[in-house]
Parts: structure tokens; C-alpha cells; sequence
């Protein structure tokens, strides 16, 4: 009994340790981003009761992925925009194609300084979306804007940012 | 909209039925853009990964309330985790709870939810309550919305206009409040609790604890600690006011069936033009608005005659009269109409023109150029689609000694491909709204960016003293128009005007004033939706680069003075993905630059007016969208000119004036030749041209081979 209790105080450890993926994982099957605290916390509930299947030495992230996802799909049976999501045929490929995405490590320190490059009202934005988990309606009404201004600001900010990253780490590597 | 864009939106969570079916059907057949999807994830859930994170957090804006506590719990020990495991769910970001709305802004295309409203200095709004109450709003302010009859003003400056049947609206302040019975006044509540309450027509009543202020026609109120004193008359000059819409017809939507022909105008209000008619719905095109739309016809006032190539109509306004609608002197003009056009084939026209100039009276041929100290002018294509109506947008500061304003709207030959006339075989105009404004963002903003490491240091206003410093972006936001006092030293800065998304700028360089920006950069309109104007009137030397119109900004430099520029001015951009929108107008000035270079979009250059250009390299089309440059009557030079490149549209008019090129080289995109009136001259033998231009109506002078319509 004690060893099942230490067991699952490791599973959850690693949770704890790889949170970041895993709610990387829902945040990207979840348009809009709104229940992903809601999925993430019955994925460490599903994981904490079922961590006695888990086998030390394994792959933990694909193991608790595999709940996300499980979470995930459960998530959209019950849902009711269903019409605003992807096909369930395409969503189970894309996850399929998850695993190896959630590989590398995030670039935080990149970001940053990529972050510092962009004009103080976008950041003021991504900092709302992403901060403060404002629907881009909000975030327009707000700024005295169109929406459509801010899903494209957003989509341009993400683009500049991974072009910025993506040069700081080719010019890392020189 | 690309696989791209539409990934960002899926996830946004902005993405309609139709795209998201679009996308389900890129994924489903691709592994590619299974992977484009997973990459923009990635930085998806690093921005979300790096916003949750507090610690260290010196580059975002200040955040309030963390979205989760997250972050504590993998900073946490593995026991601390455990124990605190069963509870930190319950603590949860808390949203905003779904508020009502109380009142909309921007024309009811935004709506506002009950709540706190902040504005920083230098920052204006205008909003609308529900009940037709106009508030508008000057900062630095802080607000409640309470109800749609009520407000709390905590501190800040606003004007109000009651209409009638919403009487009963109430200001609330620190230390009482303030009733309106149908009126408009203005309310300014200092930090220290100081108010000041003017009324400028009808009656409000302040009150101040138990005391009761009945303020009935022009009237002022100061209280200030213990003292409150009430005294005649008053000044709105101090408060900023809704703005005005005038409105035409049936909400300026052409409705009324009649026809506006004639002259040029000679009084107030009215239009007046060349020959335009009210149509219903016209083969494809429906009005954008009500039953009716302009429709241009002729290019003279008569049917049968042509006096120009621009079927165009004007209307002039006192602005004595808007002033006196407004409470006081407009500052700020705005134009916005919506153009369409029928398919037509590739032989219609699809210009339309628009301009707004200011005059000090109105004499015998008072047009657009006449006794001019200020003007915009711009123009837009509609496209082939006579479903969809293209806007144009245009907006000037107002001199406050000048009191006519001339608006002007046309619909003008863009392919001179005959003798015959513009072929307007289906050109409309509607929706056209005339705004103004007074007391919004009263002064122009400039923001320091220091280095290329750098970070926002610091904002300040723009005074005339105040110079711009070594390496700095100077940034012009804001309707204030930015006078160049004195001569600026080199290295002044870079300069942008509308640097962020959404923001209007403009900049007016008079005549005798020279700005000098050394080696540093010009920006006109930089970010998505940005509006950028900028009149050089006087001098502008630069020894950087010089952008008009990146990113989707709107973006007009109107050069009646000099351009002088060793590097490269370019219009729009590479990889632009939407509507950039770059337009150069040389009417009468001229231009020397290394290098001229019109991208993409909608980007042109318009030589009118005697206007000249010079440069070593002129490129027209760059990448994939349109660039259209038109001579009217002008010269133009380029050492090497480079036609069409990428799959870009170059487009090359000539309606008079001259074009002399020393070497033309064809680049692989589509290009169009339409030689009207006036003269190509090319230092090329015959034989290299006979690939590039079509045979037609040329000669050999010297060295030079000349193209011409006769």
C-alpha cells in the first residue's frame, strides 16, 4: 500500500514536471483555448487514479498524452459547437502526428527577447490573450478595435515571433 | 485566407463553419499541413507557456490576476504539490462575469459591457450609450459604465450630448453628481476631486453633497475644496465633444432621385460635378446602403461632352456651421464612402478618386486646387466582384483660420486604352459619411524607441521646441497634425507616423521647413490598419530607407515640395498578405531617390501638376500584387527600370508628360502599357524593346527609342 502511494506520488511528479506538453497538447486540439483548464485538470485526476498502470521507465508524456487525448475527444462527444470543430478523422491523425511535436524543449528565453521586439500594443494583446485568456472579442472591444484586427494582429505577432526565433537560434548555432 | 491563417484562427477559436470545413479538408488530405498546424502550435503553446509564467516576467505588460496558479505548483516541492493538489483547481481564473451592454463605439460596430473604462493621456474615445447619449472622452480618465442611464466619472475630462427622450442621464462623480435635462455639457474631474461643470445648451443640475447647482443655458461651475462658484458663460473649447456626422440624403446613401449635375460649386451644401445619376439596383451591383446609389456617368456636365478623364462631383461645407452643430471648431475631418463597379471586362476602369481640401473662401473656381493650404487626396480600385463594395477612407486636420472645406469624389480612367472616353459602364458610390471631430487625442504622441536592443523608454508629447533625439523612432500617432518648427538636425531620428495597429497619423511638412533624417528611417503607416498621411510641402532629405504603407496601414505621402532621398523608398512591402494600401502623389514636387521600388498591393504613384521624379532605379511590381504608376503631366527618370516582377501586375499610364528610361529590363510578372497622351523615351535600340512593348507608334531619335500615341 505504501509503495502504491510513493508510486503515485512519482506519476504525479512527472505530471507536475511535464505539465507544460501536456497542456501544450490540449491547448492546441482546443480552438479558442476556454476549457483547457477544466481538461487539463481531469487528465491529472485520470492520471492520479490510473497511475498504478503507468510502468516506471516508460514514456510518461506519450502515456499521459494519450489521456489528454482521450479527455480531449470525450470533451468534444459532449460538446455543442460541434460544427465549429475539425472532423474527428482529421483530429485523430493530427494527434497521431502529436507525439513527436512535443519533443523539444520551449525556447522560453528566445520568446522573451523575440517578445521585446514587437510594439508595446501588441505585447499588451498576447499578454491578454494569453495571460489573461481574453477571447480576441474581448480583447478588440476593449482596444477600441475590430475583432478581425486582432485575429490578424495575433496571427501576424505569432508569425514575427517564430521568424525571430527561429533566426536567433540559427544565429545561436553560429 | 491561407492554410496558415486559417490554423491561427482555428485556434482562436474566430474561425466560421465555412473555414473550419476549408481547414478539415487541407488536413485531412495533407501530412504537411497536419505539420504547418503542429509548428504554429508550437508557438502557440510556448506564448502560453511563457504568459502563465510570472516570475521574471519584466517584458510583458503588468498582468493583474495570473490565469492559473500553475506556475506556483511547478516551482512548488513534489509534497508541497500533493497537499496542494486537491485544492488549486478550485482556484481558478475568474472571467469576467457576462455583463450586459451598456454602449457601443466606432459607429455601434464595437459594443461595450458595464464596468471600468481607463484611458492614458493623450488617448481620446467616443462612446455611445444605449439610450443615444454621446460621451466623449478625453484621458488620462478612469470611468465606470454603470447603467445605460448612468455613469461615475472617477476622474477626467469628458462632453456629453443628451438628445431628447434620454434626458435623466446621470454623471456620477466622487462627491455627487451631475443630472442632464436634455443638453450637452462638459465635466472635468480633477484627481484631487476638483470639478468643473460647463453647460453649453439646456440645463443640468451638479450636485455637490446636499447643495443643489441648476445650471440653465451657458454657464460654469467650479468647485474646488470648500468653494463652488457659478459663473456665465462658457467655453467648449476646454471639453472634447462627440463628433459630428453629416449627413446627406438619406444617410448620405444617395437615395433621393434626382441628379446632381452641374458646375463646379459655387455655394454651400449641395453637390455639384460632372454628370452623375441615382440608380437602383444596377445588373449586379445593389445599393450598399437604402434603395439608391451615385452613379457616375460622364465626365463632363453634359452627356455628350469630355472635358477630363474624371467623372468627379463636389461639395463644399462651412465649417462655421459644423462648428456651430458641434459646440466648437471641428479639428479633424473624416471621409468615408464605399465604391463597386460592374464586372466590365479588361478595358474598365476601376478608379475612383476622393480628396478634402480646405479653403479661406469660396471664390470663382473653387476646386480642389485653388487656394489650397491644405489638402488629402487618395484613391482606390474596386475590383471585378460587383458583389463585394470597396471603402476609401481619408482624413485631414482642420486649420483653424480656413472655413470651407471641399469635399470631392470621383470615379476616374485607370486604362487609357482608346480615344473615345473612360468607360464607365457601371461605377457607383454610396455610404458616404463625413465625420468630425474636436478634442480627441488633442495632441500628436511620440514615443522614443532608443537602440535595437532597446525598450519603450518613455512617451511624450510633441511640442514644436521639442526636438527628436538621436537615434530614436519618432512616432506621430494621433490626428494631431506634427509641425516641424525649425530645421531638424541630421541624424534626427527615425521617423513613423501610425506606428501600432489601428492608429491614424499624419504629418505635414509646410513649405520652407526642411526635415532632415540623415541615415535614418522613414515609416508612413507601419502596422495592420493603420491610417498615415504625410504632406511634404517644404523639404524632406533622408539618407535611410523610406517605407510607405507596410503591414496592411493605409498609407499617402502627398509631395508638393521636395523629396530628397540617397537610399531606397519603397511602397508596400514583400509578403504583404492583405490590403496594403501605399500611394505617392508628386503633384508639382519632385522626388530624387536611389531607388523607387512599388511592391505589391494597391500601390501606385501619381505624377501630376508639372511634378518630376529622378531616380537611379524604378521598379514597379515586386511581388504579387498590383502597382499601377500614371503621369498625368510630368516627367519622370529612371536609369533602370524594372517591369513586373515575381507574379506582380505592373501597371504603367500615360496621360501626358514624359517617361525617360535609360535601360528597361522585363521581369516575368503581367504588365500593362497604357499609352493615352505623351511620350516614352528609351535609351534601347529597337530590336531589344520589340519583346518588351507592344510595336505600335514608335521612332528612333539618336540613341533613344520614343514611343507615342501619334
Amino acid at each position: 500500500m505504501k509503495d502504491e502511494i510513493k508510486h503515485t506520488a512519482h506519476v504525479q511528479g512527472l505530471f507536475v514536471k511535464e505539465v507544460s506538453r501536456i497542456r501544450g497538447f490540449i491547448i492546441s486540439m482546443m480552438p479558442g483555448g476556454s476549457e483547457v483548464d477544466d481538461l487539463l485538470q481531469e487528465t491529472f485526476l485520470t492520471i492520479t487514479a490510473k497511475a498504478g498502470s503507468f510502468e516506471k521507465g516508460t514514456n510518461f508524456t506519450a502515456w499521459a498524452i494519450t489521456i489528454a487525448r482521450f479527455k480531449v475527444m470525450e470533451h468534444f462527444a459532449k460538446s455543442k459547437k460541434r460544427g465549429l470543430l475539425l472532423g474527428d478523422e482529421v483530429l485523430e491523425r493530427l494527434m497521431d502526428e502529436a507525439q513527436e511535436h512535443f519533443s523539444e524543449n520551449p525556447q522560453v528565453d528566445l520568446l522573451k527577447r523575440c517578445l521585446g521586439k514587437l510594439s508595446p500594443s501588441v505585447r499588451q494583446m498576447l499578454a491578454q490573450r494569453y495571460a489573461r485568456g481574453w477571447k480576441p472579442e474581448k480583447i478588440a472591444a476593449e482596444a477600441g478595435w475590430g475583432a478581425n484586427s486582432v485575429y490578424v494582429s495575433l496571427s501576424r505577432a505569432r508569425t514575427t515571433l517564430r521568424e525571430c526565433i527561429r533566426r536567433q537560434m540559427k544565429g545561436g548555432a553560429a | 485566407m491561407t492554410l496558415e491563417n486559417l490554423i491561427q484562427r482555428y485556434l482562436d477559436g474566430g474561425l466560421d463553419a465555412e473555414g473550419v470545413a476549408d481547414l478539415d479538408k487541407f488536413l485531412r488530405h495533407s501530412e504537411d499541413a497536419r505539420k504547418s498546424y503542429w509548428k504554429i502550435c508550437e508557438i502557440h503553446c510556448l506564448l502560453d507557456h511563457a504568459f502563465a509564467e510570472r516570475s521574471g516576467a519584466d517584458w510583458a505588460v503588468p498582468v493583474e490576476q495570473p490565469k492559473s496558479v500553475l506556475p506556483v505548483w511547478i516551482s512548488g516541492v513534489l509534497a508541497a504539490v500533493i497537499a496542494v493538489a486537491a485544492t488549486w483547481w478550485v482556484i481558478q481564473w475568474q472571467d469576467v462575469p457576462t455583463s450586459s451592454v451598456v454602449a457601443t463605439a466606432k459607429g455601434g460596430s464595437e459594443v461595450i459591457e458595464r464596468g471600468l473604462l481607463s484611458l492614458a493621456a493623450g488617448e481620446a474615445r467616443e462612446i455611445t450609450f444605449l439610450t443615444g447619449v454621446r460621451v466623449a472622452l478625453e484621458g488620462p480618465l478612469e470611468m465606470e459604465l454603470v447603467s445605460r442611464e448612468r455613469m461615475k466619472l472617477l476622474y477626467g475630462k469628458i462632453g456629453v450630448e443628451v438628445p431628447k427622450g434620454a434626458e435623466g442621464f446621470t454623471v456620477e462623480t466622487p462627491d455627487g453628481e451631475v443630472i442632464d435635462y436634455g443638453t450637452r455639457f462638459g465635466l472635468s474631474v480633477g484627481r484631487e476631486g476638483d470639478l468643473r461643470a460647463e453647460v453649453f445648451e439646456g440645463r443640468i443640475d451638479v450636485v455637490i453633497g446636499k447643495k443643489v447647482h441648476r445650471m440653465e443655458g451657458q454657464k460654469s461651475l467650479e468647485v474646488s475644496g470648500h468653494t463652488q462658484s457659478l459663473t456665465p458663460g462658457s467655453d467648449a473649447s476646454s471639453f472634447p465633444m462627440p463628433s459630428v456626422k453629416e449627413i446627406w440624403g438619406v444617410g448620405g446613401s444617395f437615395n433621393t432621385p434626382k441628379s446632381y449635375a452641374s458646375n463646379r460649386p459655387k455655394i454651400v451644401g449641395g453637390w455639384s460635378g460632372d454628370l452623375v445619376s441615382i440608380a437602383g439596383r444596377y445588373e449586379d451591383v445593389v445599393p450598399r446602403r437604402g434603395n439608391g446609389m451615385l452613379q457616375f456617368q460622364g465626365t463632363s456636365a453634359q452627356a455628350d461632352m469630355r472635358s477630363t478623364t474624371v467623372s468627379q462631383l463636389w461639395r463644399i461645407v462651412d465649417l462655421y456651421e459644423v462648428a456651430k452643430k458641434m459646440g466648437r471648431r471641428p479639428e479633424r475631418v473624416t471621409l468615408s464612402a464605399w465604391v463597386n463597379s460592374v464586372t466590365g471586362n479588361a478595358q474598365t476602369d476601376r478608379a475612383f478618386r476622393f480628396g478634402l481640401s480646405c479653403h479661406e473662401e469660396i471664390t470663382e473656381a473653387l476646386d480642389e486646387d485653388s487656394a489650397v493650404t491644405t489638402k488629402v487626396k487618395t484613391s482606390l480600385f474596386s475590383d471585378s466582384d460587383p458583389g463585394t463594395w470597396e471603402r476609401a477612407d481619408l482624413q485631414l486636420q482642420l486649420p483653424s483660420k480656413l472655413r470651407y472645406l471641399v469635399i470631392m469624389v470621383g470615379a476616374s480612367e485607370d486604362v487609357f486604352d482608346d480615344t473615345e472616353g473612360p468607360e464607365f459602364e457601371g461605377h457607383f458610390l454610396d455610404d458616404l459619411d463625413l465625420i468630425f471631430k474636436a478634442g480627441m487625442r488633442p495632441s500628436v504622441d511620440i514615443h522614443y524607441w532608443r537602440g535595437s536592443e532597446g525598450a519603450w523608454e518613455n512617451s511624450a508629447k510633441w511640442s514644436e521646441n521639442r526636438q527628436p533625439s538621436w537615434d530614436s523612432y519618432v512616432v506621430i500617432q494621433g490626428p494631431g497634425t506634427a509641425r516641424i518648427g525649425e530645421t531638424v538636425n541630421q541624424n534626427a531620428g527615425h521617423l513613423v507616423i501610425a506606428l501600432d495597429n489601428d492608429s491614424e497619423g499624419s504629418l505635414y511638412l509646410p513649405p520652407n521647413k526642411t526635415l532632415n533624417l540623415g541615415s535614418s528611417e522613414g515609416i508612413v503607416g507601419h502596422n495592420q490598419g493603420a491610417v498615415a498621411h504625410a504632406h511634404i510641402s517644404g523639404e524632406l532629405r533622408t539618407g535611410g530607407r523610406f517605407y510607405v504603407g507596410r503591414n496592411n496601414a493605409r498609407s499617402t505621402l502627398l509631395l508638393t515640395g521636395t523629396f530628397i532621398s540617397s537610399d531606397l523608398i519603397q511602397l508596400s512591402q514583400y509578403d504583404s498578405t492583405e490590403d496594403t494600401v501605399a500611394e505617392l502623389m508628386v503633384e508639382g514636387g519632385s522626388l530624387q531617390a536611389g531607388a523607387l521600388r512599388l511592391i505589391n498591393d494597391q500601390s501606385s504613384v501619381v505624377v501630376n501638376g508639372g511634378g518630376t521624379i529622378k531616380v537611379d532605379e524604378l521598379r514597379l511590381g515586386g511581388d504579387n500584387g498590383e502597382a499601377t504608376l500614371t503621369i498625368e503631366d510630368g516627367e519622370v527618370y529612371a536609369k533602370d527600370f524594372i517591369l513586373g516582377e515575381g507574379v506582380a501586375k505592373a501597371r504603367l499610364n500615360l496621360q501626358g508628360g514624359l517617361l525617360k528610361i535609360e535601360k528597361l529590363h522585363r521581369g516575368e510578372g503581367e504588365f500593362q502599357l497604357n499609352l493615352f497622351k505623351g511620350e516614352i523615351w528609351i535609351k534601347m535600340p529597337v530590336s531589344e524593346l520589340a519583346d518588351i512593348l507592344p510595336n505600335s507608334s514608335r521612332s528612333t531619335r539618336g540613341e533613344w527609342t520614343v514611343y507615342s500615341t501619334y
